[in-house]
């Protein structure tokens, strides 16, 4: 399939082009911050204004602190939408690399990746990464890399399940005969094979990575250098909120989070229908 | 239940719980900042009072005696003392245990068997509306963070309505019964919590295992047999459904234990997650790092015995 036609294909499903028109506006949304936000996010100074409910002023409210809610959303998204791409890109990377190594080595290698893979599975991931942020210091790096550390297994699993179903295959068994190499093997006919997993679980990891950001941003492990949606539930929190009775300064970071994860979701689902011709096949039915 | 599936499932958990501890060990060194740095990490200080530093410590002997060492401090129970309670941490972490425990089962059951409910409902009328309503919100769910859920609850219950306590675990003037019907007043909105975000998308799941089973052939030889609708959802769907579940929950058992992390902190729950987050707080090294490996083994163990379960249920897993 063509790329220019993927993409038209993918518009014309509706959860398609929901997740088109939301991470677009997302997306516009962090490069344009500056221009978009009407106040600065980081202004803490405005006293006087402090805990107003939402107006036309300020579309989301003010906070304790009188710094506007909306403009401090319109910066936060620069840090889901970063984390959950950096996150999914080497999960993606790293777990589909190993998934491959796995399914085509097998044996001893295979065995080994697999009890890793079960071992990192039945890690309780959020307080070992407090943990490790306890120790390393809050940093943005220090936590991307952590989401990835967790997050890589269950991607390698599904990927090795792909390669080990695809080699038994004719044609793979055919490419062999003809002396293929493994590489070939890896690059022209098994890695394919796994496409289609592999953008809907890269597009599930964004949106888990974009959730465990907010998580550990709400518990005060984020980068304390940069407003994300996951810190202004943090301030709300430590600021006492919910005793004061201020509902929009939880409700709307937490609809930004909601709305980023669910948006890269509904992409990925679209994607697979698209990808894999037996859920396509099922849709074209309907 | 078969004795040498058990005995491998016994050295299987023995040995995950080995590698977990193998991991903290490594992680604990290999981190920079970490604890013991701190003490002797200082340029002032001289020579042969780092030396004296690192003795107290057992980190002038090589590497793999401080892993013994480790190893058996902790089939011990020894894992040092904390720096604000002032008395052995596994005391502390085993004193908040039941509370996380209380907090995150019991909703986990309850979810479980109306999952099953509904799941077989759902699944035996599939592509109905209560089917594709179900599903929608289940796919949904996953994109809501569940400590926002949370936190929407408190806002309305709380404090718009005035149903619950804010905060807290049990009122300090009950005794008896009535701190009993405190507590379960107290934690309420948080097993909703845990309860309405997991049970739709367990019971997807309980749907999906009975879409696939309707297509076996027993359940047209019950069919055959005449027998009643709903005996055939007992006897045959229930109870295959029933093993898959299980396996499913040992998917969950870290997240749930882990993210209870969240949960404690919105409810002021005094469970092992609000403690590592005290830890970490207040730089308690022993106290943190004991939290997290008891957490860890907690869930192994939790892995272990929803394994069990699964093989009652579902006898075909142990020939595997």
């Amino acid at each position: 399939m063509k790329r220019y036609s993927f993409l038209k294909h993918l518009w014309y499903s509706s959860q398609g082009k929901f997740g088109i028109i939301t991470l677009s506006l997302l997306v516009i949304m962090a490069v344009f911050a500056p221009l978009i936000a009407p106040f600065d996010p980081y202004d803490i100074t405005q006293r006087g204004l402090r805990l107003q409910p939402p107006s036309w002023k300020h579309l989301f409210g003010t906070d304790w602190y009188g710094t506007d809610i909306f403009s401090q959303i319109v910066y936060g998204s620069r840090i889901s939408l970063i984390i959950g791409g950096a996150t999914a890109l080497g999960v993606t990377v790293i777990g589909g690399l190993l998934g491959v190594i796995a399914g085509v080595y097998g044996r001893g290698i295979d065995t080994l990746l697999m009890r890793i893979v079960d071992f990192v599975m039945v890690l309780p991931g959020l307080p070992i990464m407090i943990m490790i942020l306890t120790y390393v210091g809050n940093s943005f790096y220090v936590l991307i890399m952590v989401l990835v550390l967790f997050g890589w297994a269950g991607i390698s699993r599904v990927v090795r399940a792909v390669v080990l179903s695809e080699k038994k295959r004719g044609y793979v068994e055919a490419a062999i005969c003809a002396g293929a190499t493994k590489w070939y093997l890896i690059k022209k006919h098994l890695l394919p094979a796994t496409y289609p997993l592999l953008v809907v679980n890269t597009a599930f990891t964004a949106a888990g990575s974009m959730l465990a950001e907010a998580g550990l941003s709400f518990l005060g492990f984020g980068d304390p250098r940069v407003i994300s949606w996951g810190k202004i539930l943090n301030n709300a929190r430590t600021s006492n909120a919910l005793v004061l009775g201020a509902w929009w300064w939880i409700i709307f970071p937490g609809l930004a989070i909601f709305l980023a994860s669910f948006s890269v979701m509904s992409l990925g689902v679209a994607a697979e229908k698209l990808l894999n011709p037996k859920l396509r096949d099922r849709r074209e039915e309907v | 239940m078969s004795f040498p599936y058990l005995v491998k499932r016994i050295i299987q958990m023995v040995l995950t719980i080995f590698l977990a501890l193998t991991l903290s060990f490594v992680l604990i060194r290999a981190l920079p900042g970490n604890p013991a740095e701190r003490f002797y990490g200082d340029p002032r200080i001289p020579e042969e009072v780092k030396e004296q530093i690192k003795a107290a410590f057992g980190l002038d002997k090589p590497v793999w005696m401080q892993y013994l060492h480790f190893l058996k401090q902790f089939a011990k129970g020894d894992l040092g003392v904390s720096y604000t309670y002032n008395r052995s941490v596994t005391s502390v972490v085993l004193e908040r245990l039941p509370w996380t425990l209380f907090l995150t089962a019991v909703p986990t059951v309850v979810s479980m068997v109306a999952a099953l409910k509904i799941g077989v409902y759902i699944g035996c009328k599939r592509g109905k509306l209560a089917d594709k309503l179900i599903s929608c919100v289940a796919f949904a769910l996953h994109s809501v963070p569940t400590f926002w859920f949370a936190l929407l609850l408190v806002l309305f219950f709380s404090f718009k309505v005035g149903l619950f306590p804010l905060q807290g675990m049990f009122d300090p003037k009950t005794e008896g019964f009535a701190k009993f019907l405190s507590l379960i007043h107290h934690v309420f909105l948080g097993w909703l919590t845990l309860f309405l975000v997991n049970t739709p998308s367990f019971a997807v799941y309980v749907r999906n295992m009975v879409v696939s089973i309707l297509g076996e052939e027993f359940i047209i030889t019950a069919r055959a047999k005449g027998l009643l609708e709903r005996e055939i959802r007992k006897r045959h769907i229930l109870r295959n459904a029933l093993g898959p579940l299980f396996s499913m929950l040992t998917l969950r058992i870290a997240g749930m234990l882990g993210g209870a992390v969240l949960i404690e902190t919105i409810f002021s729950w005094k469970g092992m997650g609000l403690l590592v987050l005290e830890a970490s707080r207040n730089s308690d090294y022993p106290l943190l790092q004991a939290t997290v490996m008891i957490t860890i083994v907690s869930v192994i163990l939790a892995n272990f015995f929803a394994d069990l379960l699964q093989t009652l249920f579902d006898p075909r897993v142990r020939f595997e």
